[in-house]
């Protein structure tokens, strides 16, 4: 079995929005950095269009890690260089004003998410390219989305992406084959490998090292790059500090295991989403624009609508039936458009260490969590029938399967649902490991520093106090880049 | 996987979508579904892959927990078979229809990801004449005259989708 020993002044686990923002930050400022990835290092020639393939290569099993319960909501989490990052669409969003008030007041963050907060958005904007989807490259989809919101008067807009160059490939998940999007792994890790960083990828971390109260280091398995299983040790000292961002489901079951209990894992949020299928007599095309183009955020009633295009094969899934019914749908595929909805849901849910190490994520929406679903579905379904879909696919249990006529959207409103009727997919978390200037209700302090820990950080959506409504990729960058130039000063 | 679940897991993922049925069918043996299902196992989390391998043993059997005589799956007629999903899809108990959709989850990425099914698809074509054309910039309302109904790649000039 190998060893591979290696040691740095910081050593930073993960490479998605939180550690390549803390690595490029770090390293440019002459200190040496080590990058920890789990997953493997994926060139865009290297990215398949079959989603089988290109699941297997850059997300967390298969996307099959789920919540608990008896109708479990799947967690998306990329694992390759670049981490989810590497499988969204780029969707750039700045901390919204009412979040941003709300952790000042109850966390006492006024540094994090201060002026210079503003400041550090200016920066990443500039540098990943971040504009406003393109016409060109709206797809029938996005384009379908904003003719719907403009009939019903709702507040649509073109989506702010990091996808200077976009050739609307809707190939976001899958990986961009145009290298397009300013991933981490496009954008800020090989800024942190210029500026001297090292990185180690296939390596999972397993435990935080301490002498005393001080991180020390790191240890964990190599893995091989085909079967995923160990094939050696490894163990990464660190100078100065330890940054854990492994995202908000790992980022406290890694701390768990290394000792770390108090407040660790609770409060875990999330964004629930919920899709809806439309059939057009027309073509829609969406297999080709931007994955995601047009939203209609409706921060008042806790939810956005996108436009979202998805691999055809998840499609497939979504539309009803089995055999002749299904099979005609199948040979249409290009007449559908999907919408969907992230649910700011208010419930909070807690990460714990599961039975084979894995994580074990307890989450339930509320009552009024589901009602809110209620909502946007049946708002998503008017909306595609308001666009002149012939029919709609809510794909919710207890509510008719097909919708052909607006007021039956309704229908969706007056059902007695529960989460269980729902199908949905969970893919920005958050508060797993909360900062607050109170060491009794977070686990880390306004620095990221982990609370009665020395040298060691959470750098990742963990740190952020609460979902937020909006997409999470530019807040966790802005935060974590304030809090890296503090701590390479 | 014993034999016998291989046999059910190929007889219950191929029925979703039978060669020979109308709108996109593949052809017999085109799809290797059997292949997929192991892969899909083996990059599930434990907890899943136990669950994909419960979704089979309860669509097996399902004619004998649904009451319907002593036969498995397998012993049904493909009619009756692809009669069978559709019933557990849209089943009231949640187990039936999820352990069910687990199923057709995998018979949709084995279609859509065997290359000449998915070119018969023709969800490739548009997007890849608007990515070399451009002519995502001219798209508008309507996107495609209504007259004009997509064309199968395979199918002999004349023949509508």
């Amino acid at each position: 079995m190998t060893r591979l020993v290696d040691d740095a002044d910081f050593v930073v686990i993960g490479t998605g929005a939180g550690g390549a923002t803390a690595a490029r930050v770090l390293s440019a400022a002459g200190h040496s950095v080590i990058m920890v990835e789990e997953g493997p290092s994926l060139g865009k020639q290297a990215r398949a269009r079959g989603l089988l393939d290109a699941m297997s290569q850059s997300v967390r099993d298969f996307a099959t890690v789920a919540t608990e319960g008896i109708a479990p909501i799947p967690l998306l989490q990329g694992r390759c260089v670049g981490g989810s990052t590497a499988i969204n669409s780029g969707i750039i969003w700045r901390t919204p004003a009412d979040v941003r008030l709300a952790w000042r007041r109850d966390y006492g963050l006024d540094d994090l998410v201060g002026p210079g907060l503003d400041r550090a958005f200016d920066v990443i904007e500039e540098e990943l390219g971040v504009a406003t989807v393109e016409s060109s490259v709206m797809g029938g989809n996005g384009h379908l989305m904003a003719h719907a919101a403009d009939l019903l008067g709702l507040p649509g807009r073109p989506m702010r992406r990091n996808v200077p160059g976009c050739r609307g490939r809707a190939r976001c998940l899958q990986g961009c084959p145009e290298g397009a999007r300013q991933s981490m792994d496009v954008a800020y890790v090989p800024r942190a490998l210029e500026s001297g960083a090292r990185l180690h990828t296939l390596c999972r971390a397993r435990r935080v090292l301490f002498r005393g109260s001080r991180a020390t280091g790191v240890e964990g398995v190599a893995l091989d790059a085909c079967t995923r299983k160990p094939i050696g040790k490894f163990r990464f000292s660190a100078h100065r500090a330890v940054i854990l961002a492994a995202g908000a489901i790992h980022t406290p079951l890694l701390l768990l295991q290394s000792g770390l209990r108090r407040n660790v894992g609770d409060g875990f949020q999330a964004h629930p989403g919920v899709a809806v299928l439309g059939r057009f007599r027309e073509q829609v095309g969406m297999g080709y624009g931007a994955s995601q183009a047009y939203e209609v955020p409706l921060r008042d009633r806790d939810m956005k609508l996108e436009s979202i295009s998805l691999p055809p094969e998840l499609l497939a899934t979504r539309i009803p039936g089995a055999g002749a019914t299904w099979q005609q749908n199948l040979a249409r595929l290009n007449h559908f458009a999907q919408w969907c909805a992230i649910i700011r849901m208010e419930t909070r849910g807690r990460v714990r260490r599961g039975l084979f190490g894995g994580p074990r994520v307890h989450y339930r929406p509320t009552h009024r969590d589901v009602e809110r679903l209620k909502q946007a579905a049946s708002l998503l379904a008017r909306m595609l029938l308001t666009a002149g879909a012939e029919e709609v696919y809510p794909g919710i249990s207890g509510v008719r399967s097909v919708m052909t006529e607006a007021a039956q959207a309704d229908e969706i409103l007056a059902a007695p649902l529960r989460q269980r009727d729902f199908h949905l997919m969970a893919s920005h978390h958050f508060a797993s490991a909360k900062a607050s200037n109170d060491a009794r209700h977070g686990v880390v302090a306004p620095d990221l520093g982990v609370h009665g820990a020395q040298g060691l950080y959470v750098m990742d959506a963990s740190a952020l106090p609460s979902n937020m409504g909006v997409n999470p990729q530019h807040t966790i960058m802005g935060v974590v880049m304030q809090a890296a130039e503090r701590l390479a000063s | 996987m014993t034999r016998l679940e291989c046999t059910w897991i190929t007889d219950i993922v191929a029925a979703f979508a039978p060669p020979g049925g109308p709108g996109l069918a593949p052809g017999t043996l085109e799809v290797d579904y059997l292949l997929v299902f192991r892969r899909v196992g083996r990059e599930a989390t434990r907890r899943a892959a136990f669950g994909l391998r419960i979704a089979v043993w309860v669509v097996a059997l399902s004619p004998i927990l649904l009451g319907r005589g002593m036969r498995t799956f397998s012993r049904l007629r493909p009619c009756e078979q692809t009669a069978l999903l559709g019933q557990l899809l849209a089943h009231r108990l949640f187990a039936f229809r999820e352990l069910t959709l687990l199923l057709k989850f995998v018979a949709a990425i084995a279609l859509l990801g065997t290359d000449s099914v998915r070119e018969r698809s023709g969800y490739d074509l548009q997007a890849a004449t608007s990515v070399q054309t451009g002519t995502g910039a001219r798209h508008h309302l309507p996107l495609v005259p209504a007259s004009e109904p997509a064309r199968m790649p395979s199918e002999p000039p004349g023949e509508l989708v």
